[in-house]
């Protein structure tokens, strides 16, 4: 006998987290890579531990080093990735990684209109070597990826403070650190603020969480 | 042939915190001459939005059931969403605070003439005289990211008219409803109402439907969940 349950798809609605991570060379100086490969680990394992009635996280890894971009998580429930570990190397290609995300968030197949919006989140300690600037301006300005949450970090001095400002949704979303410490406090950030929107019950507005102390960290 | 137009409405809170209403509203208006089904979906994110949607549906009714065929569109939505703008006006709220979706279905029962409009994501799927007339659905890009009364821009309803011969039915649904609704299974799904609930007594129909919506919510699913759907038979 027919019931509603034969015409009605019962989900929470996804809650996009689309991470890109540099993994050029210089990531490898000072244990940066390490602690990005523990931080992304940390970061994927806690999102797993969150549970909520709102929402169901589901998260896409990209990262930019040697020659190319690449996708290393497909878009995918939180609950069925694998985490890669990465290995410094070559220059910093980022430029295409943006073009990747936008091109993952414009599908509607992938990312349905029932989503909440996507939080974008980026990680770099240098200066894109691929030409960045119209893949980040089609990726923060047009169309439906315009409407995602930005996210950055940059990591030393010779990360591009100027072009992060202006990837960012707001100025707070754009933490600076000096540290392979500060890679795994910014992963705690950037977990307090999904979290955060999963929990609200107006997941699409913006959240700023209080970044961590360093006494909360667990190292 | 005269026909009857029957309907079963049902309106069910998502699963979340108490203090948050149920933020749908449905409203249905019927004499001699008209039927107005409107349906209205309040935002989460405003303060008074149940308060918003009510008045929607109330000022569609208001505003249809003085109208004929030979409206002129535009003019048909400006007159709704200033009369919705002044009866909020007159709650004394913030307009900003009472933002609703809304849309609506009214049936001149002697022009034989359905207009259909909608403003933001709550779902029209009219079949009419055995074929389905696909109402443009409102392309959101995200949750929560639609067209509202109360936002202060696109405040404009899409509406059109069809003419009907032996029959028609309809089904208006929020998107805690549309958004779940198996894409090839629409057709089947008003084929379903239909056939169950004709076969249930009036005084039954919405019981049950609201029971149903009620058995197939699951923790993990925070929308209310509106539906109202109308058919006819012949007398």
């Amino acid at each position: 006998m027919e019931s509603l349950n034969d015409f009605l798809i019962q989900k929470p609605r996804p809650l996009p987290v689309i991470v890109a991570v540099d993994r050029s060379g210089s990531m490898g100086s000072n244990g940066k890579i390490d602690a990005l490969n523990i931080a992304l680990k940390d970061f994927i394992n806690s999102l797993k531990d969150e549970d909520s009635n709102k929402a169901e996280i589901h998260i896409a890894l990209f990262s930019f080093g040697g020659d190319t971009a690449t996708c290393d998580i497909p878009f995918a429930s939180i609950n069925e990735v694998a985490i890669p570990t990465y290995q410094a190397d070559g220059r910093t290609p980022m430029g295409e990684s943006f073009s990747l995300i936008k091109n993952l968030i414009e599908d509607k197949i992938q990312i349905p209109s029932r989503s909440y919006k996507p939080t974008i989140v980026l990680l770099t300690d240098g200066i894109p070597t691929d030409d960045y600037e119209s893949p980040m301006n089609a990726l923060i300005n047009e169309g439906r990826s315009s409407k995602a949450f930005r996210i950055a970090m940059a990591i030393g001095d010779d990360a591009d403070h100027n072009m992060l400002s202006k990837f960012v949704s707001t100025p707070e979303y754009l933490v600076t650190g000096e540290s392979a410490r500060d890679i795994r406090k910014f992963f705690r950030f950037v977990t307090m603020s999904v979290t955060q929107r999963m929990k609200s019950q107006t997941p699409d507005m913006l959240q700023v969480p209080t970044m961590p102390d360093d006494d909360t960290l667990d190292f | 042939m005269e026909q009857i137009i029957s309907y079963i409405q049902a309106t069910v809170p998502g699963d979340k915190p108490d203090n948050l209403p149920n933020q749908d509203y449905i409203q249905v208006f019927e004499n001699d001459t008209i039927y107005i089904g409107s349906v209205s979906d309040g935002l989460g994110s405003s303060l008074h939005s149940k308060d918003g949607a009510r008045l929607a549906c109330e000022c569609v009714v208001d505003i249809l059931k003085n109208e004929n065929s030979e409206v002129d569109f535009n003019a048909l939505s400006d007159k709704i969403t200033k009369h919705w703008q002044h009866l909020v006006e007159q709650n004394k709220g913030l307009i900003k605070d009472y933002r609703t979706t809304n849309s609506f279905v009214s049936v001149l029962k002697k022009e034989k003439i359905i207009l259909a409009g909608q403003l933001g994501d709550v779902m029209i799927s009219l079949r009419i005289d055995g074929l389905f007339r696909h109402f443009e659905i409102t392309q959101k890009e995200f949750s929560n990211e639609t067209d509202c009364l109360g936002s202060g821009k696109n405040e404009r309803y899409k509406i059109a008219k069809y003419e009907f011969g032996h029959s028609f039915d309809f089904l208006i649904a929020t998107d805690g409803i549309s958004d779940e609704i198996e894409p090839l299974k629409l057709e089947a799904f008003q084929n379903y109402l239909k056939d169950k609930f004709q076969n249930v007594s009036t005084d039954n129909r919405n019981i049950e439907l609201q029971s149903e919506i009620e058995n197939i919510m699951e923790d993990k699913n925070n929308d209310d969940k509106s539906l109202l759907y109308t058919w006819t038979n012949r007398k």
